[in-house]
């Protein structure tokens, strides 16, 4: 998993891509590191924020955030930890 | 007459380019999809004593920008200053387009708020107080539903009003701790009076301190940078990029609730077509199926249509040759007229595949293809998102390298670059009708579709080489919206159709006109020779090159007609014409059945090389564009011509191998 230098170790969530598939979860916290980060905080992805999965396939996934959807790749979405 | 300049900003696919239509009275493409636009564009427009010049800006969900259209759009907003920027916001999810709003009310621009799409918003339950949005921002905020042309008028009103108004800057407080901060480095950045000139230096603090690439770039050559750098050292500029987001998303949170009562959540028609065309099984058959099924319809419905043309010019081009003898009439009968014949018979398929094409975008399909195929585009080192761009390449390969500037890694998007060539474009559907039509009859259809799948199965075999020995690494992880499936309007997608056929038209138009006379010329001289005959220049150009293609069932004059291919795809349609067509009267498809030369399987073999060797003229260009360099223009060129040799020699050899003729 890629982690942010000062957040290394401090992981307690399990990665969104373990999340059930149509329900809501919460984001606990988001590890990915740089233009990838900035990208998710500009959508408004953000700990304490509920998230859904909506569908998977291949190397991407489905998400819903604020009633829209987006398609990110599972290496963004590994980074994202949600509330076990 | 006063001169104003207004921008137009706003997220990816909220119908900036539909308002700049609509204000202008332009008809620029528009499409359901992020990254339509990814250029500006600008129009101007006369108003009540204005003249008001719109720039159309590409979308972007920030200031940080990372891909080339964002860098665009921030460029225009922070560095040309327009005298008015119009946010243009999809009223259906206001906490992520106002998060830009924050961003760009920090910069000081007078801004006007074109709440757009407010119809669906509000089909959907939700009620949005404008007042109190307005109030809130402290800013002019009009809705809008630039599809249907409502708001424009109010939308040019509140627009030259706002222009007579003073700047203002609307702060967002980020807390006391980054506040102090920001005082600090402001004072360190005053002592630089050019820069305070150009850019307000508490958003150019506030960047800073996020580590803003862009902001540190416009502070290096500042007398004042040798301080910022130590002041900037040692700052955690992720851990503040986050509580500032943080801060605008809370800032937004906080009156949201009283100016909009959002009533998402239920399960909408989008989400249910979503379970079936996203679900991991379904997904790509139904992609195939559907793409499929706009070929073999193009083929049916536009048979018709180039029986009426082609007899058209067919009758035109006899008509010509009887009532004007000699040379002239030979070169306006055979010449112009049966070489813009030859053509403009294939505008009605490639106008109909336009129109289903257009269908796919509006829908808001073409963002769930790009979902669909992630998993085969990973596997072959490309993201989800590079999928776009080359399916945009069936109608033209040019438009379709522009907008692989929406891909933020630059090893993605050269990789997407240098393979969307091999993607059939518009130009290469002619060639396909006229040989898979004459040679393989009721399954035309499942052979040009085929061809087509083939292309795409090059392209990305080609990006797994590139990927493997050039541009080595992982594809980047990408992130794409998907916008709200929309149904179709006849209107639009009839519009868009016709625009892209008529540039088809107009783009080939001279090309065939100019590359028929230079055929012709070829073709009857020496004097005396027999028209298009082997002693002619074509028959000794084509006959010198011939052995080069002879192992691909190639004669001299199907040479010659890709040679022509070279210019424009079109001009192979236009040279087959004239070497083979001998009888005004018969027709091409005819005359090729009749001609020794041509078998299914040697017109198979000429498809696959017209779909897979060099680009036109104009695709090469737009990669010597896009690459900023020649070697991968040149690179694109000569790989294509291998590739297309060693596919179309495979194609015959085997077939013959096998038996087939």
């Amino acid at each position: 998993m890629r982690r942010c230098r000062h957040r290394c170790g401090q992981a307690q969530g399990k990665s969104l891509l373990l999340a059930p598939l149509g329900e809501e979860v919460v984001i606990l916290d988001i590890q990915t590191c740089g233009g990838s980060r900035r990208r998710l905080m500009d959508l408004g992805v953000k700990e304490g924020l509920p998230v859904k999965l909506i569908s998977t396939q291949g190397r991407a996934l489905i998400i819903e955030i604020n009633g829209a959807k987006y398609c990110i790749s599972k290496r963004l979405a590994e980074g994202i930890l949600i509330k076990e | 007459m006063e001169k104003i300049t207004v921008a137009l900003a706003g997220n990816p696919n909220v119908g900036k380019t539909s308002v700049f239509n609509r204000l202008v009275g332009s008809r620029q493409r528009v499409g359901n999809w992020p990254g339509v636009t990814v250029e500006k564009l600008s129009g101007k427009k006369k108003y009540e004593g204005y003249e008001i010049e719109f720039v159309d800006l590409p979308g972007t969900y920030g200031l940080a920008a990372y891909s080339k259209d964002e860098i665009v759009a921030r460029d225009y907003l922070i560095n040309e200053k327009p005298d008015v920027v119009v946010h243009v916001i999809d009223a259906t999810n206001l906490k992520r387009n106002l998060y830009l709003t924050t961003q760009i009310l920090e910069l000081g621009s007078k801004v006007v708020i074109a709440l757009n799409m407010s119809d669906m918003a509000e089909t959907r339950g939700d009620k949005i107080d404008v007042s109190r949005l307005s109030e809130f921002l402290g800013v002019p905020v009009v809705k809008t539903v630039a599809s249907e042309d409502k708001g424009t008028q109010k939308l040019l009103e509140t627009i030259t009003e706002v222009s007579k108004t003073k700047q203002h800057i609307h702060e967002i407080s980020y807390g006391s701790r980054i506040e102090r901060k920001i005082l600090s480095l402001e004072k360190v950045l005053g002592e630089d009076a050019e820069l305070s000139k150009k850019i307000p230096l508490r958003w150019l603090s506030a960047r800073l301190l996020e580590g803003d690439k862009n902001a540190i770039e416009n502070v290096a050559s500042s007398p004042a940078w040798p301080e910022v750098k130590k002041f900037l050292k040692g700052i955690d500029s992720e851990k503040y990029e986050a509580q500032m987001v943080d801060k605008r998303y809370s800032a937004i949170s906080l009156f949201l609730p009283q100016v909009c009562t959002i009533c998402a959540g239920k399960t909408t028609v989008s989400d249910m077509i979503d379970r079936v065309v996203t679900n991991k099984y379904l997904g790509i058959p139904i992609f195939l199926i559907i793409i499929w099924a706009a070929f073999e319809l193009t083929f049916t419905l536009s048979t018709p249509f180039m029986e009426i043309v082609g007899t058209f010019f067919s009758d035109l081009s006899v008509f010509v040759l009887d009532a004007i003898p000699g040379l002239f009439g030979s070169l306006l009968g055979n010449g112009i007229i049966g070489g813009l014949g030859f053509v403009l018979v294939f505008v009605p398929p490639i106008f109909i595949m336009f129109l289903m094409l257009s269908v796919l975008e509006d829908s808001g399909y073409l963002s769930r293809a790009a979902f669909v195929m992630d998993r085969l585009m990973y596997k072959l080192g490309l993201q989800g998102k590079s999928f776009v761009p080359m399916l945009m390449g069936i109608g033209c390969n040019v438009p379709a390298i522009m907008a692989t500037r929406t891909i933020d890694d630059e090893k993605d998007r050269f990789i997407t670059i240098l393979v969307t060539p091999f993607i059939s474009c518009g130009a290469r559907l002619p060639v396909f009708i006229l040989l898979a039509g004459a040679f393989f009859g009721h399954e035309a259809g499942t052979v040009i579709f085929s061809l087509y799948v083939l292309g795409i199965v090059v392209a990305i075999l080609s990006a797994l080489l590139l990927r493997k020995f050039v541009f080595k690494g992982e594809a980047a992880p990408f992130i794409m919206e998907l916008p709200i499936y929309r149904r179709p309007t006849f209107k639009t997608s009839f519009l868009h159709a016709w625009n892209l056929g008529f540039t088809y038209i107009k783009k080939a138009g001279p090309i065939i006109v100019i590359g028929a006379i230079i055929i012709w010329f070829l073709a009857s001289f020496p004097e005396g020779v027999t028209y298009g005959g082997a002693d002619s220049y074509v028959g000794v150009i084509g006959q010198t090159l011939e052995p080069i293609f002879a192992p691909l069932g190639f004669d001299w004059k199907m040479v010659v007609a890709l040679i022509f291919g070279f210019v424009a795809k079109e001009l192979v349609i236009s040279a087959l014409g004239v070497l083979y067509s001998n009888d005004e009267t018969k027709g091409l498809s005819l005359s090729l059945q009749e001609d020794a030369a041509f078998t299914p399987l040697s017109s198979l073999s000429l498809m696959v090389f017209t779909l897979l060797y060099v680009p036109c003229i104009a695709t090469l260009s737009v990669i010597k564009k896009e690459t900023g360099s020649w070697k991968w223009m040149a690179f694109s060129a000569t790989y294509s011509i291998g590739i297309a040799w060693i596919a179309a020699f495979l194609i015959y050899q085997g077939g013959l191998i096998l038996g087939f003729s």
